[in-house]
């Protein structure tokens, strides 16, 4: 079912735009999950939340890509639910590799950065990766968006693990310079 | 400004970015699937064949994968596991490993390897299955094609050697090849699903469509097995994966020793059941997926079974005629050397 078929279930309060949903997306949102949560259980929790989330939000709301809308409900209800779980420690998921990796961009130190809300970061990183090319953006996405491993984005564009390292790494040091010039 | 907050901010990013960047790529997905696991139609499942074997003999080889890009010629010869499985339930049969040898010698230009395995067993003393079977596979390869010669009919049991040699001609990339023979013997847990995670979730949720056909020794078996296990599911269906395997995106995950959490994933050309109840696995290409850490998650789907449809299940072999490397078959041995105590594999550059 097309994407826009499912939406207009959501519109029209049918509850088969759930079933589709969980149909179409729920491997993607359940795998993203894992990667996130690093067990099936959280990970289904997350989901049926975002079913729940879907629900009750198309509509009013229309989103014009529904992938990606699951996808940013999927991160934030794992996420905050990682920080739940790990508030004293961190585990073994892609999340820890990930927020290790991530210390790297942040330049300054953390009192003057915290001042720096969600919503500015996310402006800020939109702007940033609006002057990286298409590949780098895509490599940067699939890796801190869907927390994708390394191979796998490897594998995906056909290209060495090497490449996808340095691309990322060349990405998170621009970051990290633009973030820091954004704030200092 | 925390790590967290920055992560976080990524969901924030442009829908069309995210969207768009799950959707480029260098191709290989095969039709109707997305990389990530998007479900659609008509999606490939495990195949099992009631009808014959067949031979192996006579194949063209197709090269693929990097190797390819140099007229080159990456080759592993077909190894063979046995998995003694008791018709009433998952009984463990001592496994009897006693060797396991590759020898690779890397010359300019030509790449000459040659292992000789010698795979002594002992038969389940309550039955009269054969524990170990052995195939010989000679391949010799040249070009970018290759014949294949095969005789799965040579299956010894008792004191059989095995001998793989193999000459490559290579333009400029470093060719390796081997015969591995694996002597082994274990439980044979087989998923079948159209996806393995949603199985899985599907369980843990309570509403599974597939159920458990054994019972709680057969859980037992599983995890204290001293030997490898395999499963089939359709795993992560990624683009490498599918375009490798083709019509079937099947995979395979093979732990290949007790307490490891790693789980070998390999896409599998085919899977036939012939009519003496051995299933042959062909695998293509070694598929790692990281490190697993999500093993419980493998757990689960490898107990599950279609309901009613269980085949009965002798031996296992798995042909690597095919395998198709892709981070270069020294890796694949380094790995090999770093498993179990009762495996030897020695490694000379």
């Amino acid at each position: 079912m097309e994407d826009e078929e499912i939406i207009a279930l959501y519109f029209a309060r049918d509850e088969k735009a759930i079933a589709e949903t969980d149909r179409k997306y729920g491997t993607r949102c359940r795998r993203l999950g894992i990667r996130i949560l690093g067990n099936p259980q959280d990970a289904e929790e997350c989901c049926n939340d975002v079913w729940l989330k879907a629900w009750n939000t198309i509509p009013p709301q229309k989103p014009a890509f529904f992938s990606a809308y699951l996808v940013k409900l999927m991160r934030n209800a794992a996420l905050n639910l990682y920080e739940k779980l790990h508030a004293e420690k961190r585990g073994g998921t892609q999340t820890a590799v990930l927020l290790d990796e991530l210390e790297d961009c942040l330049a300054a130190p953390d009192d003057i950065e915290a001042q720096i809300s969600e919503s500015e970061t996310a402006e800020l990183l939109r702007q940033y990766l609006k002057n990286v090319s298409e590949e780098a953006r895509n490599i940067f996405i699939l890796r801190y968006v869907y927390m994708m491993p390394v191979k796998d984005i490897a594998e995906k564009y056909e290209i060495g693990v090497s490449k996808v390292k340095v691309s990322l790494h060349r990405t998170r040091k621009g970051l990290r310079d633009f973030l820091g010039g954004e704030q200092l | 400004m925390k790590s967290m907050t920055l992560l976080k901010a990524m969901s924030e990013l442009e829908p069309q970015d995210i969207d768009a960047a799950m959707k480029a790529g260098a191709g290989g997905r095969a039709a109707g699937q997305d990389f990530d696991g998007e479900e659609s139609a008509g999606h490939g499942r495990v195949i099992i064949q009631t009808a014959q074997a067949k031979p192996l003999a006579g194949r063209n080889l197709r090269i693929g994968g990097w190797v390819a890009v140099a007229a080159c010629l990456t080759m592993t010869v077909g190894a063979v596991m046995l998995f003694n499985r008791d018709a009433g339930d998952l009984v463990l049969t001592q496994s009897a490993a006693e060797q396991i040898a590759v020898e690779t010698g890397t010359e300019t230009g030509i790449t000459t390897a040659a292992a000789e395995t010698q795979t002594t067993a002992k038969q389940n003393a309550d039955q009269a299955n054969p524990a170990v079977t052995v195939v010989t596979t000679v391949v010799e390869a040249q070009a970018d094609q290759t014949d294949v010669s095969a005789d799965p009919a040579q299956s010894e049991t008792e004191g059989d050697q095995t001998t793989a040699a193999q000459e490559t001609e290579t333009v400029e990339t470093t060719t390796t090849a081997a015969a591995v023979t694996y002597p082994a013997e274990a439980p044979v847990l087989i998923a079948m699903a159209d996806d393995a995670g949603t199985m899985a979730a599907e369980y843990a949720n309570g509403q599974p469509e597939w159920t458990l056909t054994e019972g709680a020794d057969a859980v037992n078996a599983y995890l204290n097995s001293p030997s490898p296990v395999v499963t089939l599911g359709e795993g992560q269906k990624s683009a490498a994966v599918s375009a490798a395997i083709m019509q079937n995106p099947v995979m395979c995950r093979i732990r290949w020793q007790k307490e490891s959490h790693k789980w070998n994933s390999y896409g599998i050309r085919s899977a036939e059941l012939d009519a003496d109840g051995v299933l042959h696995l062909n695998i293509a290409m070694y598929a790692d997926g990281g490190s697993y850490e999500e093993a419980e998650w493998i757990y689960e789907t490898a107990l599950l079974f279609e309901a009613g449809t269980m085949p009965q299940i002798t031996d296992v072999r798995l042909d690597l005629t095919y395998f198709e490397d892709t981070d270069g078959i020294e890796q694949w041995f380094a790995y090999q050397a770093a498993l179990a105590e009762d495996v030897n594999v020695h490694i000379n550059n």
